[in-house]
C-alpha cells in the first residue's frame, strides 16, 4: 500500500474560458477521510471527476491508490469504489443482476462475487430486495445500492460525491451511519464532497475547501477553527441592526464581524477583558439584546469567512 | 471477455423493455405489407423481389436506427454511463458490445422473417394468384435477404455515430431518418442525374471502384441482387463503411468530453 492514496499535482480543467479547476494540489494519507467543501461550481465535482477516471485533465497530474489517471485508468478504476450525486442504475435490471454486471466488469470471480454481494447487501440493508427491479426503488435505496457497488471492488479509496442529496433524515442518517462504519474499517480512504456540513464535521478528518477553481484552505476541521475562527462571541438581538454591525467592526480588536439576520458573529483578538467592551459597544447603540455568549465556530461560518475573504481578495 | 458481457446486458434490456419485439414485429408488419397491401409489383417488375426490396430497402434503416439511436446518448438520459465509465472497461468496448447486441438482435430476426415470408409466399402461391408473377430463385431472394441485412446494420452503425453528439434519443433517431432520405429517393433522381451527366445509362458500365461508392443508394442495392459480381461489391463495400464508422465512432468516444447527464 502507498502512504498517499491521493496525490494531486497542478491539476487543471478548462471549459473553454472557464477554469473549472485551476491549478489545484493536495495529498490524502492512507485511511483518511478528506472531504471537499465549497459553493455550486467551485470545482469539487470535476476534481472528483478528474480523480475517478471519468473527465480526463487539462495539465497535471493525478495519482490515486498509486496509479496515474492519465496513463492507468483502468487500474485506477479497479482500486476504487465511486458514488455519484445522483445515482442511475438500468431500471430493468434486479439488484443481484445489476451487482454481478458490475463486478463482472470488475473482473471479479464468479465465487468471490457472490460472497461480496451478499455480505455488501446486508451491509446496505437490501439484502431482502435482492430479487427486485431496480426500477422500483426509492432514491435512499438507490443510494443504498450505489454504496453496495462501489465497494465491490473492495476499494483502496472510496469516493462520495454528496452521498446524501436528496434523502430524508433517515435515509441520511442510514447512509451516514454506513460511512461511518466504512470509516472505522480504517484500510479504506474515503474521499467527500457534500454541503451537509455537520456530516463533513462527523465524517472527515481533513478537508478543502474550494472556491473558484481553487484550494483556498485545507486542513482539519479543529486547526482551521483555531486559524480561521479565532476566538468569537455570538450577539442574538432582537432584529437586524446594521449600526451594531459597524459599531463592532470599527472596535481595534474585533478581527472579523459576520452579521446573519439578527444574529451577529464576531471573531476578537486579546484576553477576556476586551468582551465587557464588545457588549458595552452593542448595548450603547441597540439594548434589545436577546442573548450574548461565547461560541465555538461551526464549520458553516469557518466556510462562509473563508469564502468572504477569498472573494475579497479576488473579486470575480 | 467483456465486450460480451455488456453485449450480454444490453440483450437483457432490450428483452425486458420489449425492444426486440417491437423490432420483430415491424420486420413482420413490412412482410405483411408487402404480401397483402396494395404495395405491389409495378408493370416492370418480373418478381415479388421487387416490391419486397423497395418497403424493406426504407423500412431496415428504420430498424437499425430504431435499434440504435438511445444506444450512446439513452445511457446519458438515464445517468447510467457514469455507473459504467467509472469502472475499469474502456469506452471502445461499450460501444462494441452494444454494437455486438445490435447484431444479435437484429441479423438473425431480419434473415429468418424474410425467409420464412419466402416460404410462406410459395406455399400459399400468392404471387401466382395475387400478382401473377413467379417467384425468384431462393438463392436470388437470399442476395436481396443479404444486402437488406447489411443495410440494417449499416444504419445502426450510423445512429451509434450519431448517438455520440445527440441532445436526446428523438434527436438521434430523427437525424439517422435525415439520412435515408438522400440515400433512398432522392439518391435516385442524383444517380440518374449523373448518369445523363457522365453518359452512363446503366451500373455495369459504371468502372468498380466507383461502385464501391454506390452502396449506400437502394438504386444500386437493387441492382446487386440481380448481379452476383456487384452483390459482393455491394456487401463488400458496406462491410468496409461500417467497419469506417465503428472505427471512427470508437475514436471519437475515447475521446469525449463527456457530459454525464442531461
Amino acid at each position: 500500500m502507498v502512504e498517499y492514496a491521493i496525490d494531486i499535482n497542478h491539476l487543471t480543467k478548462n471549459y473553454g474560458k472557464l477554469a473549472a479547476v485551476d491549478d489545484v494540489s493536495f495529498r490524502v494519507k492512507q485511511g483518511i477521510s478528506f472531504g471537499l467543501l465549497g459553493p455550486n461550481g467551485a470545482g469539487k465535482t470535476t476534481t472528483l471527476k478528474m480523480m475517478t477516471t471519468l473527465i480526463r485533465p487539462d495539465s497535471g497530474s493525478a495519482v490515486i491508490a498509486g496509479y496515474d489517471v492519465k496513463r492507468e485508468p483502468m487500474r485506477v478504476r479497479r482500486h476504487i469504489g465511486y458514488v455519484s450525486e445522483n445515482p442511475s442504475f438500468y431500471p430493468r435490471m434486479t439488484t443481484i443482476e445489476t451487482l454481478r454486471y458490475i463486478g463482472n466488469l470488475l473482473d471479479i470471480p464468479n465465487k468471490v462475487l457472490e460472497k461480496r454481494i451478499d455480505t455488501n447487501l446486508d451491509l446496505v440493508g437490501l439484502l431482502e430486495k435482492k430479487n427486485n427491479y431496480v426500477g422500483e426503488y426509492s432514491r435512499g435505496m438507490r443510494h443504498r445500492l450505489s454504496l453496495a457497488q462501489a465497494l465491490l471492488s473492495d476499494p483502496e479509496v472510496l469516493f462520495l460525491d454528496e452521498p446524501t442529496l436528496g434523502l430524508d433524515p433517515i435515509g441520511a442518517r442510514d447512509i451516514r451511519d454506513l460511512i461511518v462504519q466504512l470509516k472505522q474499517r480504517n484500510d479504506v480512504t474515503i474521499v467527500m464532497s457534500s454541503h451537509t456540513l455537520p456530516e463533513v464535521e462527523r465524517i472527515c478528518d481533513e478537508i478543502a475547501v474550494f472556491n473558484h477553481g481553487k484550494i483556498i484552505a485545507r486542513d482539519s476541521v479543529e486547526n482551521l477553527r483555531h486559524t480561521v475562527g479565532g476566538k468569537n462571541i455570538e450577539v442574538r438581538l432582537i432584529e437586524k441592526d446594521e449600526r451594531v454591525l459597524t459599531a463592532v467592526k470599527n472596535l481595534e480588536f474585533v478581527n472579523d464581524v459576520i452579521m446573519e439576520n439578527n444574529r451577529l458573529l464576531i471573531t476578537y483578538s486579546g484576553d477576556k477583558e476586551v468582551r465587557p467592551l464588545i457588549l458595552e459597544t452593542v448595548f450603547d447603540i441597540n439594548r434589545q439584546i436577546l442573548s450574548f455568549g461565547s461560541r465555538e465556530i461551526s464549520l458553516e461560518d469557518i466556510l462562509f469567512r473563508l469564502l468572504q475573504d477569498n472573494d475579497e481578495e479576488e473579486p470575480l | 471477455m467483456k465486450l460480451l458481457i455488456v453485449a450480454k446486458r444490453e440483450l437483457l434490456e432490450h428483452w425486458r423493455n420489449w425492444k426486440l419485439i417491437l423490432l420483430l414485429m415491424a420486420v413482420f408488419g413490412g412482410i405483411i405489407m408487402a404480401l397483402y397491401t396494395e404495395v405491389g409489383p409495378t408493370a416492370n417488375s418480373s418478381s415479388v423481389l421487387d416490391p419486397f426490396f423497395e418497403l424493406f430497402a426504407i423500412l431496415c434503416p428504420f430498424i437499425g436506427i430504431f435499434a440504435a439511436m438511445d444506444s450512446v446518448v439513452g445511457e446519458k438520459e438515464r445517468g447510467t454511463l457514469e455507473l459504467v465509465l467509472s469502472k475499469p472497461v474502456s469506452r471502445k468496448t461499450i460501444l462494441y458490445g452494444k454494437f455486438i447486441n445490435y447484431l444479435i438482435i437484429i441479423l438473425p430476426l431480419l434473415i429468418i422473417e424474410l425467409i420464412a415470408a419466402y416460404y410462406y409466399a410459395q406455399l400459399t402461391g400468392i404471387s401466382t394468384y395475387r400478382w401473377q408473377l413467379p417467384m425468384p430463385p431462393f438463392t436470388q431472394w437470399m442476395s436481396m435477404v443479404l444486402i437488406l441485412s447489411m443495410v440494417a446494420v449499416y444504419y445502426t452503425a450510423l445512429t451509434m455515430l450519431i448517438s455520440l453528439f445527440a441532445r436526446s434519443t428523438a434527436v438521434a433517431g430523427l437525424i439517422g431518418v435525415v439520412f435515408i432520405t438522400p440515400a433512398h429517393p432522392l439518391g435516385g433522381e442524383f444517380l440518374r442525374i449523373a448518369g445523363m451527366l457522365t453518359g452512363i445509362s446503366s451500373f455495369d458500365q459504371v468502372p468498380i471502384p466507383f461502385r464501391f461508392c454506390l452502396s449506400i443508394f437502394g438504386k444500386y442495392q437493387k441492382y446487386a441482387m440481380t448481379s452476383t459480381h456487384d452483390l459482393w461489391i455491394c456487401v463488400g463495400s458496406l462491410f468496409i463503411i461500417i467497419v469506417f464508422i465503428l472505427l471512427i465512432s470508437g475514436w471519437i468516444f475515447d475521446r469525449q468530453n463527456i457530459t454525464f447527464r442531461f
